[in-house]
């Protein structure tokens, strides 16, 4: 075992492998403010990739309805109730145990096999939960704060990932290049130790193939500087696709960067697993800020959502500004700038391939026509 | 022995069933053999020196005329009764704690050509199916090295000398006997609107099969086919594949596949013959003659315990194949 650092433990961790990080990391800050649950993204994602046969209940991308839903079944409940209670310390250093840490004798790690039947209900929590409290006991009691948030999740493609080190045959590798982490698919013998180790179960396994397969993070798109597919379709613009630094390599005018490491606005899943996630959230600002929210992002959640409310009420053009940037091209941005009331966004070729008015203009158009001799309608 | 005729004796795991379904012997090992009467010449064979806790360190192949592929071949009754002794994998993680069970029995025939090896063991639930993301096969194998290897060998081979590995595999067997199973075998139910490029059929019925996708050339949405990996192979002809491995982890499939041989469900198990030719095709396979010897150890697979990999029953020790 390996001494390595995890910046978002604030500490070093036992990991079977020596501290190795890519030269760029492929990585993403999803603003569940803006989430609408349309799965437009799952979606994206299954036409690309998961719809051969063997692949039906396959979501590389999925999005799930907190705090009801999870998909698979009790994916972050059961990991967490295998991790027993945690802590963290006041100077914001994990305290607890990782994953890793917590192996039990003769695994490499905690970890848990789901069955098919927890795949069985991708949108649980969403639907069967739109009835009258009074018909269905929900447990609900007054005063109660009602909320729930849309959870889009896909491979966080870690730092330290799980499903890599699991496997006895290194037939999972994270690429130097851009830190995506891919199963061979000539190499792999399904023996699904890592199906079994990902904590966030975004390992599958192919009912046809009978091999396991996962998130490739569109590589091929990613290679020309294109955003994946769950990225640039992203109907609410939620999403923020580039390539993070650790914060000793941090550079305030990559977006990603600035949204994770200067404003620290954005905030990895579940850090406490241990595995570096490079997929961050904002948290939501209508979700108490609570031990709930805590253990999902770490113990500073609710200063994110401080940062946020406080850009939302005009007072950090730079973080509008970043946001605005979110899927408003399909090419992957590695600087930006705001210059006056614009901001600017470069790709990893240095064009300059976006230019954002921070405010929508306002265009008034008189009722009547005059060139054209008709009434204008306001069309909803 | 007459065929219904059972004895009591220091028994390893099960009763076996050989030949005709309908008789039925115990396996005696250990000291019990003495008692077996007409067994006893059968007995001495498989007593050769004894190993750890009464198991043989050697497995004799019997020169026959024809090695049988099919394990319910009466040809096999020639060959002698070894009792292997199996261990727990404390190794390489994930650590396999406690062996599935504590012997398996091993026979061994050559015919100057190929040899085979049978064995048996007890397996009351039959997992022959991998479609279900936790569906885990049944599975046996025959390690092979060449005479004198250090005993590290059994661990996977080594670099300095690689093992050879005849792994039978039931999910295999099944495809192999009634064709390759869909996955309707495990989701009867299962239906999808689209599953492009093949165009959605109107009658109800029809699904989309992995024929369809190589009739089309269109394989790549079936990555592990369309990357010819051998686990995905969806035309298999043999339920035996054939590797080499340099040590835990480097386990690789062989150019050459040239073992073969049948698996059968028992009473309560398994019955399972491989087969290969005694020469060697692979760099550091180990070519087998008459009068010669090797190193060989054997492994068992349970689905029931979601084994695979390293998650497996070896045998405690490396040991002796002699030829006759």
């Amino acid at each position: 075992m390996a001494e390595v650092f995890n910046w978002q433990l604030g500490r070093k961790m036992l990991y079977p492998y020596e501290e190795s990080r890519p030269q760029k990391q492929g990585g993403a800050v999803f603003d569940l403010n803006k989430c609408i649950g349309c799965q437009t993204c799952s979606l994206a994602c299954k036409t690309t990739w998961t719809s051969g046969k063997g692949q039906e209940y396959e979501f590389w991308n999925n999005v799930e309805t907190k705090p009801w839903g999870s998909f698979p079944e009790a994916w972050d409940v059961n990991i967490l109730d295998k991790l027993g209670t945690q802590s963290w310390g006041s100077d914001g250093t994990y305290t607890g145990k990782t994953i890793f840490e917590s192996a039990p004798e003769g695994k490499k790690n905690l970890g848990w096999t789901p069955t098919d039947m927890d795949y069985a209900y991708p949108n649980r929590g969403e639907d069967e939960t739109n009835v009258s409290i009074r018909t269905r006991d929900y447990k609900l009691t007054l005063p109660h704060d009602m909320w729930y948030f849309y959870l889009p999740r896909i491979c966080n493609h870690c730092t330290y990932p799980a499903c890599l080190q699991a496997c006895p045959r290194t037939s999972i590798y994270k690429r130097p290049e851009d830190g995506i982490v891919l199963v061979d698919q000539e190499r792999c013998r399904s023996y699904r130790v890592c199906f079994d180790a990902c904590p966030y179960k975004k390992i599958f396994y192919n009912h046809t193939t009978r091999i396991s397969e996962k998130c490739v993070m569109c590589f091929p798109a990613v290679e020309e500087g294109y955003m994946p597919r769950c990225m640039r379709n992203c109907i609410g613009k939620i999403r923020t696709f580039g390539f993070v630094s650790p914060p000793d390599k941090m550079r305030e005018d990559n977006p990603v960067d600035f949204l994770v490491h200067v404003r620290k606005v954005a905030k990895p899943l579940y850090p406490q697993l241990g595995l570096e996630p490079n997929i961050y959230y904002i948290p939501p600002i209508h979700v108490p800020d609570s031990p709930f929210l805590r253990q999902m992002f770490g113990p500073t959640a609710g200063e994110a959502q401080e940062t946020y409310k406080n850009a939302m009420e005009g007072n950090d053009k730079e973080l509008v500004a970043v946001l605005l940037l979110n899927v408003s091209t399909d090419r992957i941005l590695e600087r930006f700038k705001v210059e006056g009331n614009y901001v600017l966004g470069w790709d990893i070729n240095g064009d300059e391939v976006v230019r954002i008015p921070l405010k929508e203009p306002t265009i008034e158009r008189p009722a009547f026509d005059e060139a054209l001799t008709v009434y204008r309608y306001n069309t909803p | 022995m007459a065929d219904n005729e059972t004895k009591e004796g220091n028994s390893v795991d099960g009763p076996e069933v050989l030949g005709a379904k309908t008789s039925r012997r115990r396996i005696i090992a250990g000291m019990g053999a003495a008692a077996a009467g007409g067994a006893v010449a059968v007995a001495t064979l498989s007593r050769n020196g004894g190993g750890e806790q009464g198991g043989d360190t050697k497995v004799v192949a019997k020169k026959v005329g024809q090695v049988p592929t099919n394990p319910e071949d009466e040809a096999w009754n020639k060959a002698p009764r070894q009792s292997i002794t199996m261990d727990s994998q404390k190794m390489v993680l994930p650590y396999k704690l406690t062996a599935m069970l504590k012997a398996i029995e091993v026979r061994a025939l050559h015919d100057g050509s190929s040899i085979g090896f049978r064995l048996s063991w007890k397996d009351t639930e039959a997992n022959d199916l991998t479609i279900a993301v936790d569906g885990f096969r049944d599975a046996c194998a025959v390690m092979l090295a060449p005479a004198g290897a250090p005993p590290g060998v059994r661990v996977m081979g080594t670099v300095d000398q690689p093992a050879t590995i005849l792994h039978w595999k039931a999910d295999w067997q099944r495809d192999v006997d009634q064709g390759f199973q869909e996955l309707e075998v495990e989701f009867p139910r299962a239906t999808a609107d689209f599953h492009p490029p093949i165009a959605p059929t109107p009658e109800p019925e029809r699904h989309v099969t992995v024929t369809d996708y190589i009739d089309r050339e269109v394989t790549w949405w079936l990555p592990g086919i369309h990357a010819q990996n051998p686990v995905s192979n969806p035309r298999k002809t043999v339920p035996v594949e054939k590797m080499l491995a340099k040590g835990p982890g480097t386990l690789a499939t062989t150019d050459t596949q040239d073992a073969t041989g049948k698996g059968v469900r028992t009473d309560d198990g398994w019955a399972v013959t491989i087969v290969k030719p005694l020469t060697a095709t692979e760099e550091g396979e180990p070519t087998l003659e008459a009068g010669g010897d090797a190193a060989v150890a054997v492994a068992l697979w349970s689905g029931t315990d979601n084994d695979s990999g390293g998650h497996k029953t070896p045998s405690l020790e490396l040991l002796t194949l002699h030829l006759e």
